[in-house]
């Protein structure tokens, strides 16, 4: 196992150079001037170009990319252009924020898409089931940044149930921070629930057929635990799978939601730090993400060797 | 010859004007309570002095005071100035500073902080490069006195010393910042302290009790300031249907930077009020005159007389109640600076018999007008630059329009090789030596002969009627010569709730919050 550990990082660190290698060339090969979006639209081309050799923007691209290439190596990803603080420092206090609204919209569509797709599978072909397959067609059509004004308008601004916009860390109380998120996170993850949906009904329908749930309900076997102990874990292993694609989905997803509800995330952060050509910004955000999703997909490989007995990885 | 009658006289010609314009019922307005603003945008810092982008000017307006500050009428009063007077040879400024004056740190308030503040400020890029170019020296003659030496006679200095960007602050705070690199915070003089700054979510400004308003009635960003709200909160709120709907939840006391399409949502809900403020800014085209198919002076002679304005405004702003069909570069009629003069008769109105007699004139073949707009000002560049390329076409005048991100726009356009003309605004400036499309290294590179020789002349010249007379001929140079073209003036609208006191309702108050008293203190 840990020989197993150890070869999947090393297998990461492609997975994170090779993008960042091409957002380093992409962002310096695209126009657009951080110097110019510094000291804004009234500024002449003389102070921009002054401005560019202070930072040493005038330099050549392969030197450019030698000393951001060092600073990589050395874990130094360098200050933001416009924060002037080491990128390394600012990127936890957005990160925080988008994997706290992904953990929560992944909870919520688990919950929601293992519940409906239960309900769905146990009364097969009943309203119920046809009411739950429509709705879950439904949401998988449902564009984010729709669904997520929809629920402003109802939840917000008619019922005022919930805050428009805005965020509270968990610091200022879990009610306070629920207040917050919930709504965003719902936006975010009820996409990904209708998908799970449909795939633990139809998992379950698959296992419900099996011989070993007829052998169980032969034995007399409560129907609890024919479906929690035996139906369940083996009908979870692709929404597990679905799971872990839909947190990489809402990692990189994030961003519209963040947008609308004024959420201080990454997503956010990136795109802003895009348009101003923040460059060792964007970079650190890329960084995060690659680095995110990459242990994000090696947690779900030994969550499969939790939930099934039979995987061994070696 | 004695400069300083004259001198005053120009630059409190606006006084009485602003006197009579204070906010009516100010008397009954009383202090308490939150002030809850929603933004559409912040800064990485609140120091203004590093970017000339004037939306990111906002928190500093209210916590920071520079030696001037413009009135209603965009007159430059004295705010942490006490006096001042030229010399003799209308070459020496001196400045004498107001006693008893404290910073939020407790630090007083001395020459040396002024010094240290302006000499950044000469850095800087925009207006600090104009005033950059009019001084020799700032120095420090005592505690409480700062002497300009003037390359020229010149009355401009207190107009550019009333910029956002020239505000004070402690000398010891701008350890360590250069015009370029942000201060920590603000340790400034004004009638908030910045109690936290947080660039992805808002700010927080908390009223100082230990502010020295100044006596004289308010007026814009001179005279007293009342601080009525014990807080004001910014709070960032990229998407303007979100500002619109947490104003009508009663989260947000102030929703800045509302489209005109929510006139109708905000005027309808009992508890909210749209709040249009006329004479905001012009909107314009900038040509290239240096290089390039728009250097022809006839083309873009042609260009004007092809266009109808009010199709062009009324796309971009989407409603007639929104937008003046006005020629005068200085969109308010309130500034002493607006001016006609030169406008051709039938303003906004094609004359195809002009198109036909300029285009004939010119060398123009068909090539396509490179046009920039930048992708974050779709309405004000975009839906401008369509519908004139529309109406340009029908003479055969080609355009095509080149939208990029606004940090690929400024790039682009700084270069004479990549532009022909690109989509701009232009606010009320408090001294037309301040426009920047006047200045001749600023994009359009507008280096007519004649109109640097004017504005040499308005540069050093010390009688307003006479300046006046001069940025007059400048304005009919430019609409003879058509180095941009104005379509018309857009107003701006924001939102309030009912009981929100004093909101601003002139384009000259700005950001000036500390005047506008939260609905719980009514």
């Amino acid at each position: 196992m840990l020989r197993y550990l150890f070869k999947r990082f090393l297998l990461i660190l492609p997975t994170i150079f090779v993008p960042l290698i091409l957002v380093f060339l992409l962002l310096r090969l695209s126009p657009g001037d951080p110097a110019g979006m510094m000291l804004g639209d009234q500024a002449t081309p003389e102070q921009i170009a002054a401005l560019r050799t202070q930072l040493g923007l005038d330099q050549p691209i392969w030197m450019q990319f030698v000393l951001w290439l060092k600073g990589i190596v050395t874990l130094d990803l360098g200050n933001s252009i416009f924060f002037r603080e080491p990128v390394m420092q600012i990127i936890p206090r957005y990160a925080t924020v988008t994997i706290l609204l992904t953990s929560v919209a992944l909870v919520l569509a688990v919950v929601i898409g293992v519940t409906l797709g239960l309900v769905s599978a146990m009364n097969r072909n009943k309203p119920i089931d046809r009411g739950v397959v429509t709705t879950a067609v439904l949401g998988i059509s449902l564009p984010e940044f729709w669904f997520a004004l929809l629920l402003i308008f109802v939840f917000a601004v008619t019922l005022r149930w919930f805050p428009v916009a805005g965020y509270n860390s968990p610091d200022a109380g879990i009610i306070a921070f629920g207040a917050t998120i919930f709504l965003p996170a719902l936006a975010l993850g009820v996409r990904q629930s209708a998908l799970m949906t449909r795939m633990m009904r139809s998992s379950m329908l698959d296992v419900l057929n099996e011989p070993y749930i007829t052998t169980a309900r032969a034995q007399g076997l409560p129907e609890t635990t024919v479906l929690g102990r035996y139906a369940m874990r083996t009908a979870a292993m692709p929404v597990v799978t679905v799971a872990g694609l839909s947190a990489g989905y809402m990692l990189g997803g994030a961003v519209a939601i963040e947008i609308i509800f004024a959420l201080p995330g990454l997503g956010r952060m990136l795109v802003e730090a895009v348009g101003r050509r923040d460059y060792p910004l964007v970079e650190g955000g890329v960084l995060t993400i690659s680095l995110v999703l990459a242990v994000l997909n090696l947690l779900i490989d030994l969550v499969y060797a939790l939930l099934d007995p039979r995987i061994r990885y070696q | 010859m004695n400069f300083k009658p004259t001198l005053r006289g120009a630059l409190l010609a606006g006084v009485s004007i602003a006197v009579m314009a204070g906010p009516a019922t100010a008397q009954d307005l009383v202090q308490g309570g939150n002030l809850r603003v929603g933004i559409s945008q912040m800064a990485p810092s609140p120091d203004p002095v590093v970017t000339t982008f004037g939306v990111n000017w906002m928190t500093a307006s209210v916590v920071c005071e520079a030696l001037f500050g413009t009135d209603e009428a965009w007159t430059p009063q004295p705010v942490l100035a006490d006096a001042f007077a030229y010399s003799e040879d209308g070459k020496t400024l001196t400045v004498t500073l107001r006693e008893g004056l404290k910073f939020h740190s407790g630090a007083a308030l001395t020459s040396a902080d002024v010094v240290a503040s302006l000499e950044r400020f000469k850095e800087s890029a925009g207006i600090g490069a104009a005033f950059k170019n009019a001084v020799v020296s700032i120095a420090a003659a005592d505690d409480k006195t700062v002497v300009f030496e003037l390359n020229n006679p010149s009355p401009i200095l207190p107009g550019l010393l009333s910029g956002a960007q020239a505000v004070i602050m402690s000398a010891a705070s701008l350890e360590g910042a250069s015009p370029t690199e942000a201060t920590k915070g603000l340790d400034c003089t004004g009638p908030y302290t910045l109690t936290s700054y947080q660039p992805d979510q808002g700010a927080t400004l908390t009223r100082w009790a230990d502010y020295q308003s100044r006596s004289e009635p308010s007026s814009a960003f001179s005279g007293a300031k009342h601080a009525y709200a014990d807080v004001i909160n910014l709070r960032l709120m990229p998407e303007a249907s979100v500002r619109r709907d947490s104003l009508i939840t009663g989260e947000i006391d102030i929703a800045m930077e509302m489209p005109s399409d929510f006139y109708d949502a905000l005027q309808n809900d009992a508890n909210t009020e749209a709040v249009v403020v006329p004479n905001n800014q012009s909107l314009a085209v900038v040509f290239n005159t240096k290089d390039g198919v728009a250097a022809d002076v006839n083309l873009r002679r042609a260009i004007y007389y092809a266009l109808e304005m009010d199709s062009v405004m009324l796309a971009s702003v989407g409603n007639p109640e929104f937008y003046t069909l006005d020629p005068s570069w200085i969109p308010d009629p309130n500034s002493f600076w607006y001016t006609t003069a030169g406008v051709p008769e039938g303003f906004g109105t094609p004359n195809p018999d002009k198109v036909k007699e300029y285009l004939a004139a010119s060398n123009y073949k068909g090539e396509p007008i490179r046009w920039l707009v930048a992708s974050e000002q779709y309405q004000k560049h975009f839906l401008t630059a369509i519908t004139a390329s529309q109406q340009l076409e029908e003479y055969g005048i080609n355009v095509e329009i080149v939208e990029s991100p606004m940090a690929n726009y400024i790039q682009a356009r700084a270069d004479a090789a990549q532009m022909d003309a690109f989509s701009s605004f232009l606010p009320t400036y408090v001294d037309p030596t301040s426009i920047a499309f006047l200045n001749p290294s600023y994009p359009g590179f507008w280096t007519d002969p004649e109109k640097m020789e004017l504005m040499d002349k308005l540069a050093t010249t010390i009688d307003p009627a006479e300046r006046k007379a001069l940025f007059e001929q400048v304005h009919t140079l430019a609409y003879d010569q058509f180095p941009w073209i104005k379509y018309g003036t857009e107003a701006n609208m924001y939102g309030i709730r009912k009981g929100v006191g004093n909101p601003a309702r002139v384009p000259s108050r700005g950001y000036d919050l500390y005047n506008v008293a939260p609905p719980a203190a009514n």
